[in-house]
């Protein structure tokens, strides 16, 4: 297997979808508007409450970097309805009867789902500068953050994908979504530290890559130390070969 | 019927509809004909009240379209080309939710239903869930769905696309039924020319929103002007001879075969072949194909430019 | 460099492909063969059942039947997007388990349904699959310009796709398959919805690029588009081949052309020299001759009537369609009907394959 064919391949179908937004942004824009709402109104309310205690950080520093992956799981783990419409509209049967790969072709497509991911991190740096949440804007932990956001976006893009292949419909991909969004957003860090958990609730959460996901971003994002980094992205990496690979065996099951 | 009075509709400047008047009789299937985007289609929805024409108007089962929407819309059915029935429940329960949609009284409702499947001949297979159903199936379930309410006018949207020729056939059949048992009209868009020939009692062609032809099948293809005969002469021919024999209308010579519009060609052809030696002969009557691609025949040669089909796409927008 | 590596890799298909013929001559080598090919699926229903079939290379070959005979099974499997459960099937010579990313190298594959992306540009559609289809950056401008070209899209290559009519799309499907310069092209009902006047344009296109020495395999229900169009074609019901031939030969199976000639007045019975063809029926005023060729028997009937001094009113020839034929052999006119399980869960499967 030639791997720059390969590499190549998945660069076009990332293209293919940028080129999609590039015709029509209206999603993006919409897309904003959850986590500013997170932001500004759940933020700027607990801020102002100090309910919460969150360390060194004030609350809505803390749930900066939450928001962020939260808004980027949402985009991914529904990536898969994406898919089964592509699939409705012929446009799947088309790419999968081309000589590329179906490596290449999941891999494509899960970069896809990150080139919106790094839409909605950028915006909600803007964001955040509006709301004059201190964070750290060194251009490295940047660079770093938006590294976090394309693989975290690949990982649950592909697993989305895997599910699509077994799941086959719409309505039933829109099901499984929410039913996975909400206990994975909810039994993380995002809104609030593990520490405030009930201590069931804190075993799970550490079984939940959103939770490294989070970490591995606020680390960056605010406090600066990078020891947990390593494994976060370890983590993040290993799962996504995994998912890709399992979705690429599977993507054929679409068409059945 | 139906009496459509200057309908027009223009987006921007370009008139889709261009000042349609057309008269439809208790009874008929009329057959919409015409090009990919030439217009059909929002006529059609514009009938059906689902667009709103720009300016002219016209009265379906003698309600104004425009003033009297509500009426003109339950007194049509409509099936599009998209099935619109769903896959996962049974032909009987999608009716009973149309049914309920339409606010079909409660106690004719089961009535209703078992009549209009028996109808269009799906009364035993009421219980599968559609996605058993084959493609012709499906369509005759919309159709059902469309009768429900009872229309006296039902318009088709290509009703036999993607249909293999024995359930194209059965289709057919079944919209005569309906003309003969309910005396309903049927207006249908269509690309199959058989079709348009088998079913239509009359045939309107409508091309860049206008239309050009409007006339039963059998007088359509008369503009052709006579059968169509081919013949491979085996020697070079005198044309001029045939020229002079007074049945042929027309004569060409086409890489080394002789096209002939000839009336009549059946009684003719021994004659015709007295005056010249044949390799062999072809000849046949006209069908809507030939008065078709006459009729389009302008746009024929620009679409091969790429000139025409762009036209139509600006419709879309 | 990058450049360099796609044109190596684009001679490694060659490569690749030529290294299976070094014991076979490539000339005599089917385009597509199929050897006891099926499919069955869950609780044994078979969609495709033990065919066996050979396209030539440089033919149009057309696949007609029923809905649900298990031709879309048969299209999927030669580009590679469903496995067969059983049997053999070699494009060109390789076997599409073996290398399916060879072998959908060498194809173009024009579903039924539109499958061009709508939110993006006729250029844009093309661009994507030239990448994806590993065509070099140097000759991708050439191919997609002449592409769109060759459909006569060109003016309106830099419009979204959702713009577009129905018969636009239709061609730029086409137009899609062929940046890859398929040698087979795999066409599902290339016609689908389409006026007289653009399916003729379609057709046109369609044989202008089997002039050009592309293989072709359509699927269709349009009777007269597979006459038309068709060297050859195989006609399927239930997931089998029930017959195949060219239209002319099937045609024959339903009853040969018969040419009727009618008498201007009555005349007793007289004897037809066999190369003419043989009488079928007749009677006093007319005589029904079964001819191998309609159009070539009617000018020597003619002169042998004129020779023997005998008056014809009329001539005419009946001629049977593929209609008839295919009436004769998909066997299942009120098929859609039938209660019995297993067609009906095979159609099921089938559909859902789809």
């Amino acid at each position: 297997m030639n791997i720059i064919q390969f590499l190549y391949n998945a660069i076009t179908i990332a293209e293919m979808e940028a080129r999609k937004i590039r015709h029509d942004t209206t999603e993006l824009w919409t897309r904003l508007v959850q986590p500013a709402l997170w932001l500004l109104i759940f933020g700027e309310t607990f801020n102002a409450m100090r309910a919460m205690s969150t360390g060194s950080f004030s609350y809505i520093q803390f749930i900066t970097p939450g928001i962020l992956a939260q808004s980027v799981l949402f985009i991914a783990i529904f990536y898969g309805i994406t898919v089964v419409w592509e699939r409705d509209v012929g446009i799947i049967t088309k790419l999968l009867s081309t000589p590329a790969s179906h490596v290449s072709i999941v891999l494509g497509k899960s970069l896809a789902a990150s080139i919106r991911g790094i839409f909605q991190a950028m915006m909600i740096f803007v964001l955040a500068l509006i709301l004059e949440v201190h964070i750290r804007l060194d251009p490295i932990d940047i660079a770093g953050v938006f590294a976090v956001t394309i693989l975290f976006a690949m990982c649950f893009s592909s697993l989305s994908m895997l599910l699509a292949s077994f799941m086959k419909t719409r309505d039933r991909m829109m099901g499984i979504g929410q039913a996975l969004t909400m206990p994975l957003f909810f039994a993380s860090n995002a809104i609030y530290p593990i520490s405030a958990m009930p201590v069931w609730l804190q075993y799970i959460s550490k079984c939940n890559p959103l939770s490294y996901v989070v970490d591995a971003m606020r680390s960056m994002l605010l406090s600066g130390s990078y020891e947990n980094l390593p494994l976060d992205i370890l983590i993040l990496i290993a799962s996504t070969v995994v998912f890709v690979s399992l979705a690429s065996v599977t993507i054929k099951r679409l068409l059945e | 019927m139906i009496k459509i009075r200057n309908l027009t509709k223009k987006y921007e400047s370009l008139a889709v509809v261009d000042n349609i008047n057309l008269e439809i009789e208790k009874g008929e299937i009329f057959g919409l004909l015409g090009p990919n985007g030439a217009g059909k289609t929002t006529v059609i929805h514009m009938l059906a009240t689902l667009l709103k024409p720009t300016s002219g108007t016209a009265i379906v089962n003698g309600y104004d379209i425009i003033t009297e929407p509500g009426k003109v819309r339950s007194s049509i059915g409509i099936v599009f080309q998209a099935p619109s029935s769903d896959d996962m429940l049974t032909g009987y329960e999608n009716l009973k939710i149309h049914a309920f949609l339409y606010s079909v009284p409660s106690y004719e409702r089961e009535k209703r239903i078992q009549s209009v499947l028996e109808l269009v001949g799906l009364a035993d297979r009421q219980n599968d869930e559609v996605k058993k159903y084959s493609g012709g199936m499906r369509r005759r379930l919309e159709i059902a769905r469309g009768l429900l309410h009872k229309p006296k006018v039902m318009f088709l949207d290509e009703p036999t696309l993607g249909l293999d020729p024995s359930s194209r056939e059965m289709m057919w059949e079944y919209i005569q039924k309906l003309v003969k048992e309910e005396d309903m009209t049927f207006i249908l868009t269509t690309h199959y020319m058989e079709e348009a020939d088998h079913l239509c009692n009359r045939i309107g062609i409508i091309d860049q929103g206008k239309i050009i032809a409007l006339d039963t099948p059998a007088n359509l293809k008369k503009i052709i002007g006579g059968d169509i005969v081919k013949i491979k002469p085996k020697s070079y021919p005198n044309l001029e001879n045939l020229k002079k024999l007074i049945y042929i209308r027309k004569i060409e010579l086409i890489n080394g075969e002789i096209i002939m519009y000839v009336d009549n060609a059946r009684t003719n052809m021994p004659d015709i072949l007295l005056h010249l030696e044949a390799e062999y002969v072809e000849f046949r009557s006209p069908d809507l194909n030939d008065v078709f691609l006459k009729l389009a025949s302008k746009n024929l040669k620009e679409s091969v430019e790429g000139g025409f089909m762009e036209r139509y796409a600006q419709y879309g927008k | 460099m990058i450049n360099k590596i796609w044109i190596n890799y684009k001679c490694y298909i060659e490569q690749e492909i030529m290294s299976h013929f070094n014991s076979q001559d490539f000339e005599t080598i089917g385009a597509i063969e199929a050897n006891n090919l099926t499919k069955s699926y869950h609780g044994g229903i078979r969609a495709v059942d033990e065919m066996s079939f050979t396209i030539r290379k440089g033919e149009i070959f057309g696949m007609l039947g029923p809905n649900g005979a298990g031709k879309t099974t048969v299209i999927k499997m030669i580009v590679t997007l469903t496995k067969a459960t059983s049997g053999a099937l070699q494009v060109f010579g390789i076997d599409v388990t073996r290398s399916p990313e060879t072998v959908r190298g060498m194809l173009g594959y024009v579903p039924q349904s539109i499958s061009v992306d709508t939110d993006l540009t006729a250029y844009e559609n093309l661009l994507i699959f030239s990448k994806l289809f590993n065509v070099s950056k140097k000759e991708r401008d050439e191919r997609i310009t002449s592409s769109l070209e060759y459909m006569g899209l060109t003016e309106r290559a830099s419009d979204l796709v959702k713009h577009y009519s129905g018969g636009m799309m239709r061609r730029l499907e086409i137009a899609q398959a062929l940046v890859n310069r398929p040698r087979i092209l795999l066409l599902d009902e290339p016609s689908i919805g389409l006026d007289p006047a653009s399916k003729k344009h379609v057709w046109e296109s369609i044989k202008q690029l089997n002039r050009d020495g592309t293989t072709i395999l359509i699927t269709t229900h349009d009777m007269s588009e597979a006459d038309e169009l068709c060297g050859r074609i195989a006609i399927m019901s239930a997931g089998k081949i029930s017959v195949m031939g060219s239209p002319t030969e099937l045609k024959k199976t339903v009853g040969g052309d018969v040419v009727t000639v009618n008498l201007t007045s009555a005349h007793p019975i007289i004897a037809i020299p066999k190369e003419i063809g043989s009488v079928v029926h007749s009677s006093e005023k007319s005589i029904q001759i079964l001819a191998i060729n309609g159009e070539h028997a009617v000018p020597p009937i003619a002169d042998f009537f004129r020779s023997h001094e005998i008056k014809v009113d009329s001539i005419l020839v009946n001629k049977p369609n593929l209609d008839d034929v295919f009436m004769k052999y998909a066997k299942r006119r009120l098929a859609d009907e039938i209660h019995t399980g297993a067609s009906q869960e095979r159609r099921n499967f089938v559909r859902h394959a789809r």
